[in-house]
This record gives structure tokens, C-alpha cells and sequence, in this order.
């Protein structure tokens, strides 16, 4: 017969076994990994994988949004403050000299070693190591309504670009030939491809992205080049004279003009691959199931067919984040990028293409829709880095774009001057690089 | 007594004179956001501001005339409210509330939806231009046309707290001096400029002042309109002083610019509060 004091006994150290027993399967189930991301489809897609991996391995992932419009600093000041709010953040190709020395090293992750080495050197290259496991391909690309335009019709030059989009607006089939992002920090989409697309660069020597190169240079700005004055004026001339771009977007983010576009306002827009799934989506844009992508057309004075940029975005580790959530992290990283489903999800969901070669290779072989984005984008005859890799690029960067937005708001005869007052200033900052 | 005070003080050190304090050190030090090498390099960070032309040319120029254009928009607005609705009339509740609501609205979300209806391609603002023949307008394209834009959103903003403040005091104005006024023939302009308006300048005087030296700090609105562009010509002093600490990350400038606003600002504000003394002397 069990006493009461057998029973309290019994009960009380059930109670305590319990209790133990909970304790330690929460100290188990107590690996948290705090993602610092910028939301965007990408990211989500990606988030959305690194949920169902932590759901198998017991990790509990916290994603923790941050605006872009503040992303560099917020997250700059983590960095240096030795912050413990993130375990894994977002790292853009462009902030890598920036936060090289904050970063852990991931050259032992093995999928690394799946990726194209371009991706890598020098945007995610610090002393030697690799500080960013990436996680798509970010690509810039023409996106053109296939419901106005065939793809046989597609300009290769500016000159029919113009003349194409002038027509298309004559005939009463689109509000605007294109639309595209200019202010800070978006001038990829209208200033960059086209100084690009016309032979220019924004430093001298021309393509070169080594900041070891670009010192030996002398740390010029070349957006007083003839190539880059031609292109601000081919802007300043869409916008005023062959009206074939709206009068306010000199003021506009990426985002006004994805809108303007998803909105059937505009025939063309440029904007990275990744944004094809939410063009695509009709729930979100009146031009889904009318899309199809083309190269940049080339200015005048390019002496080479095609040019696109080629750049990733990556997740990195903070290097103050403790050893056991660094290799768990690692393991997590590694798994997303050598997963074949992830990776050509990432692909179906958004148009980002995959970093892992060995599936691009797949995708090659059985998607005729990344055949078409592959050929307009990574098999030009030319590839460079969409950014700069030294630690002033954020104020280089604002400098240039600020410079050419007055000039193609301006009087037309003052473009030069003010580019090359740009020019100046621009070197200036890269020079305290 | 002490140990009342003790409280307070601490906190004030804390969180007032402390990061004032190390503020200060970042100035005369190079202290960059990503790599702070905290070398001492005296006065360069200040002769490097005061000798930037964004700053002196446009920067200031654009922090006093928004303070200037939002404070007297605003309290001409509200004034103009405030004797309106020092009366009784039906409905009277109904238009009081409504006139605060602006009040009651966060800024960014005013800037945001100011934005929206300024957007040259769906705001509301240029279909009804459109609608009455007008050409559609890119405001935010434009310098003086995004400053407009900026400063009428802050007038609409602050034109009820001056109507309340104002408001208030009308109604503790003595009925004596314009009843005396009345009896000497004055009509409702005399009586206004003569009798009501002197009686309420201490009043006016510190919703200038409080408004004033808010304004200059202004950021918020500034920030969600334009970013202080286009190409950085709507930019006031706090979104200069920002960007340099966490756009362009040069901690060491952002935190200079700060301090040399702060100077600037004590003098404005004694200024403002000396011109203040002496309305409440005048009033007397």
C-alpha cells in the first residue's frame, strides 16, 4: 500500500525528474539564430529554407527585418559595437571592405567552393578569406512587356531605344517607353548601365575593381568621361525632349518605378532578375505572363556587343557571435546552398539565379526561361561588378548619383561641368579610401 | 533634499551630458563607423564642415528658412483658427476636433501620405491639376517645389498647437480694454491689431520661440519627403549631420555638424529669448 509520505515522496521527485528533464530538453532546443535581413522576396526565399532546415536540427531562427534604407548603418553600428542582435546577417557585394574585419571566415564551408569565384574576389574576399556564403545572384536586366514588344523588336541600340519607345507611346500602347530607379541609392537602373552600356566606368582604369589597382591609379572618378557625359545627357534627353521616361524620375527609387512598370504605366524597365518573381506574380502586377528579358541596349561609343554586371548577395557571420552558433550557422549556410530543391525554388520563386554552379548547370539543361535571363545577362561579351569594394564606396556612391540627378535636372549645357565637379569630389573620398 | 535631486541628476548625466560628452571627443578625433581609429586631429573635423559649401550654402540657408516659413506659416495659420473659433457658433465642438486632428497624426505618417499625394504619377494632387486643364507637375524633382512641399506639410502639422495655445489665451484676455475701444468707435481690424494682438504677444512669443528652435532640429519630415534631395538640396542641418554619421558613416563629421547646430542654436534661441523678455516686459 502506498503511505503518504511514499506518495509525497514519489511525487516530489517526479516533479523534480520532470522539471530536469524540461530544463534540459530546453537548454537543448535553446540554439537561437537571429538573422539580420533586408525584406525581399530573395531574402524570404531563403528564410524560408533556413525555417525548415532549424525545424529538423532543434535551432530556433529568429529573422529580424531591417529597412534598406537604413540597413548599412544599423547594421554597421552591430558590427563595431560587437552587438549580439544577429547571428546571421545579410551581406551585399558592395559593403565588403566595409565590414571585412568584422566578418568570420567561411572558407570551410564547402558549398563555398561551389560558387563562381567572380561572385567572391574582391567584393567578399578580406585578408585572404572568404567572408560571405552567397545566396543568390543578383544581375541587372531589361524586363520588357512581350504583349508591345517582340523579342526580334527589342532595341540594341539607345538610338532605336528611343525611337522604339517613342512609338510605342505614339501608338497609344503605354503611358512611357521605360522607367527606371535614379536617386540614391538606386542609379544602377538608369545612370550605371548606361555609362556602362556606352563604354564608361565610374573609376578608372575602366572594369577594374582592386583597390590595390584603383590606389595605384591614383583613385580617379571618370564620371566626367565622355562616355558618362553622354549618357547623363541620353538621359536628360529621354526625360525632357523625347519624353519617353517620366519628368519625376530623377526622384525615384527602385521601387516607384517597379510600381509605374507593375502598374502597365511603363513598356521597359531595368531591375534585377531577382524582381521577375514579383513582376510575374498577378497578384501583384497587371504585366504578369506578358515578360521576357533582354541585355542593355549600347550607347554609341561601347566598343564591345553586350556588357551586364555580375554580383551576389551573401549571408556572413558576425566574428564576435560565439563558436558553437558560428559552426551551426555554417552548417545551415552549407545545406541551403547544396540543396538542389532550394536552390532552383529560389529560382522558380523569384528569377534569382542560384550560386550553386552544378544547378545552374541543371537549370541550363531543362528551363528554356533561365536559358533566356542567362544568355541577356552572364553571357556578355563583357561582365563586371555592378560596385566598387573599398570602404568610402557608400559616399562615393551617393556622391556620383547626387552629382549626375542635379545634372539631369539642370540646364542641359551644364552637365559636363557638374559631372566633373562630381568627378573631383568623388575622387576625393575615394582617396581617403 | 539631496537625495530628491540625486534622481533627476543622475539621469541628466547619464543620458544628456555623457553622449554629449563623448560626442564632443569624436569631433576632435578620426573616427570613422566602420573602423574607428580614434586618432586626435584637433579642429579638422570643424574647419572641414564650416569650410564644406553644402553646409554653409545650402544646409543653413535651408534649416532658417524652414524654420522661418514653418514657424510664421504656423502661426499666422493659427492665429487666423484661433480667433475664428473664439466664438460660439453651432457645431462649434465638431470644428474644434476636427482642426486638432492634424495634431494627432505621427509625422512620418503625414510625410508618407503627403508623399503618396504629391507622386507625379498617382497622386491625387497632380489629377486634380489635370482635371482643371494644368500640366502635371514632378514635385519632388525640384528643389524649391520639394522645400514647398516639406514646409506646407510642417505648417499643416503644428497649425493646431498654435491654434490651442493661442485659443487658450484669447479666452483669458480682460473684456475690458475692448470694450473701452469699442465704446471709442474702434472696428473689429483695430480692435484686433490694437488691442487683441498686444495683449497676446508674451504668448505668441514663446509658441515662437518652443516652435522655433524645434524647427530647427526638424528631421522626420525632411527625412520621409525628399531625403534632403533632390541631389541633396533640401537638406537641413539634422539630415546633413546624419547622413555624414550614417549614411557616409564618417562618425567623427556627423557628430561635429552636430555640435556646431547646437551652437548655433543656443545663439538663436537667445536670441529668440531675449526678444521674448522683452514682449512680456512690453505687455506689462
Amino acid at each position: 500500500m502506498v503511505t503518504r509520505r511514499t506518495f509525497l515522496h514519489t511525487a516530489t521527485l517526479g516533479v523534480a525528474a520532470a522539471g530536469l528533464g524540461w530544463a534540459g530538453a530546453a537548454r537543448a532546443q535553446q540554439m537561437e539564430l537571429k538573422i539580420g535581413y533586408m525584406p525581399h522576396p530573395i531574402h524570404e526565399n531563403s528564410i524560408k529554407w533556413m525555417k525548415q532546415w532549424a525545424g529538423q536540427h532543434k535551432v530556433t531562427l529568429t529573422p529580424v527585418p531591417i529597412s534598406y534604407e537604413v540597413y548599412v548603418e544599423k547594421m554597421t553600428a552591430n558590427l563595431t559595437s560587437r552587438g549580439g542582435q544577429y547571428d546571421v546577417i545579410w551581406h551585399n557585394d558592395d559593403w565588403g571592405q566595409l565590414w571585412g574585419r568584422y566578418l568570420e571566415p567561411v572558407d570551410d564551408v564547402p558549398a563555398v567552393k561551389k560558387m563562381n569565384r567572380f561572385l567572391y574576389e574582391p567584393p567578399f574576399v578580406w585578408e585572404g578569406k572568404d567572408t560571405g556564403v552567397a545566396f543568390v545572384e543578383t544581375i541587372g536586366t531589361f524586363f520588357y512587356r512581350t504583349d508591345l514588344l517582340k523579342e526580334s523588336e527589342f532595341p540594341r541600340t539607345w538610338d532605336d531605344f528611343v525611337k522604339t519607345c517613342q512609338q510605342l507611346q505614339k501608338d497609344g500602347k503605354v503611358k512611357w517607353g521605360f522607367t527606371g530607379g535614379m536617386k540614391y541609392p538606386h542609379g544602377w537602373f538608369t545612370f550605371f548601365w548606361s555609362i556602362w552600356a556606352n563604354g564608361g566606368d565610374l573609376m578608372t582604369p575602366l572594369h577594374e575593381r582592386r583597390n590595390e589597382e584603383l590606389a595605384k591609379a591614383g583613385w580617379k572618378a571618370a564620371v566626367d568621361s565622355p562616355e558618362a557625359v553622354q549618357a547623363v545627357e541620353f538621359w536628360w534627353d529621354n526625360i525632357k525632349t523625347a519624353k519617353i521616361a517620366p519628368p519625376g524620375q530623377p526622384g525615384y527609387s527602385r521601387d516607384d518605378a517597379n510600381a509605374i512598370f507593375m502598374a502597365g504605366d511603363a513598356a521597359i524597365t531595368m531591375a534585377d532578375t531577382t524582381l521577375y518573381g514579383k513582376f510575374n506574380d498577378p497578384k501583384q502586377s497587371k504585366v504578369a505572363g506578358k515578360l521576357s528579358v533582354a541585355s542593355f541596349p549600347m550607347g554609341p561609343r561601347a566598343k564591345f556587343k553586350s556588357i551586364a554586371w555580375r554580383d551576389a548577395w551573401a549571408w556572413a557571420i558576425p566574428s564576435h557571435v560565439d563558436g558553437a552558433k558560428k559552426k551551426t550557422a555554417k552548417e545551415l549556410l552549407n545545406w541551403i546552398n547544396l540543396n538542389e530543391e532550394a536552390q532552383v525554388d529560389l529560382w522558380k520563386a523569384t528569377g534569382g539565379f542560384p550560386p550553386n554552379e552544378d544547378v545552374q548547370k541543371k537549370l541550363m539543361q531543362s528551363d528554356p526561361v533561365f536559358r533566356k535571363f542567362r544568355a541577356a545577362t552572364v553571357e556578355s561579351e563583357k561582365i563586371i561588378h555592378g560596385a566598387y569594394y573599398f570602404a568610402r564606396w557608400p559616399e562615393f556612391f551617393a556622391t556620383g548619383i547626387d552629382h549626375m540627378v542635379r545634372a539631369v535636372t539642370g540646364p542641359r549645357d551644364q552637365i559636363r561641368p557638374t559631372l566633373a565637379e562630381g568627378a573631383k569630389k568623388m575622387s576625393e573620398v575615394a582617396a581617403r579610401a | 533634499m539631496l537625495a530628491l535631486i540625486v534622481p533627476a541628476f543622475l539621469i541628466l548625466v547619464l543620458f544628456q551630458i555623457v553622449p554629449i560628452v563623448i560626442g564632443a571627443n569624436a569631433s576632435f578625433r578620426s573616427w570613422s563607423l566602420f573602423n574607428p581609429q580614434k586618432t586626435f586631429v584637433g579642429l579638422a573635423n570643424y574647419r572641414r564642415i564650416l569650410t564644406d559649401p553644402l553646409f554653409y550654402g545650402t544646409v543653413l540657408p535651408n534649416t532658417f528658412l524652414f524654420m522661418a516659413a514653418s514657424v510664421t506659416g504656423g502661426l499666422v495659420a493659427g492665429l487666423g483658427l484661433a480667433v475664428m473659433l473664439n466664438r460660439r457658433f453651432r457645431g462649434e465642438r465638431i470644428i474644434r476636433t476636427a482642426i486638432l486632428l492634424p495634431l494627432m497624426v505621427p509625422p512620418v505618417v503625414a510625410a508618407i501620405m503627403i508623399t503618396w499625394m504629391c507622386n507625379d504619377q498617382f497622386g491625387i494632387v497632380n489629377v486634380a491639376m489635370q482635371a482643371v486643364g494644368l500640366e502635371p507637375v514632378p514635385w519632388l524633382v525640384y528643389r524649391w517645389t520639394s522645400m514647398a512641399i516639406v514646409i506646407a506639410t510642417d505648417v499643416w502639422l503644428w497649425t493646431p498647437w498654435f491654434t490651442i495655445l493661442i485659443l487658450a489665451a484669447l479666452r483669458t484676455l480682460p473684456p475690458e480694454p475692448h470694450e473701452a475701444a469699442r465704446i471709442d468707435g474702434a472696428g473689429p481690424w483695430r480692435l484686433f491689431r490694437y488691442i487683441t494682438l498686444p495683449l497676446l504677444q508674451p504668448v505668441l512669443m514663446v509658441c515662437v520661440v518652443v516652435r522655433a528652435i524645434d524647427a530647427f532640429r526638424v528631421f522626420d519630415i525632411v527625412w520621409t519627403i525628399t531625403k534632403g534631395g533632390p541631389a541633396r538640396s533640401t537638406e537641413t542641418f539634422s539630415i546633413y549631420a546624419y547622413k555624414q554619421a550614417f549614411v557616409y558613416l564618417n562618425f567623427d563629421l556627423g557628430t561635429t555638424a552636430s555640435l556646431i547646430g547646437a551652437a548655433i542654436v543656443m545663439v538663436v534661441g537667445a536670441l529668440l529669448y531675449r526678444g521674448l523678455s522683452a514682449a512680456v516686459e512690453v505687455s506689462r
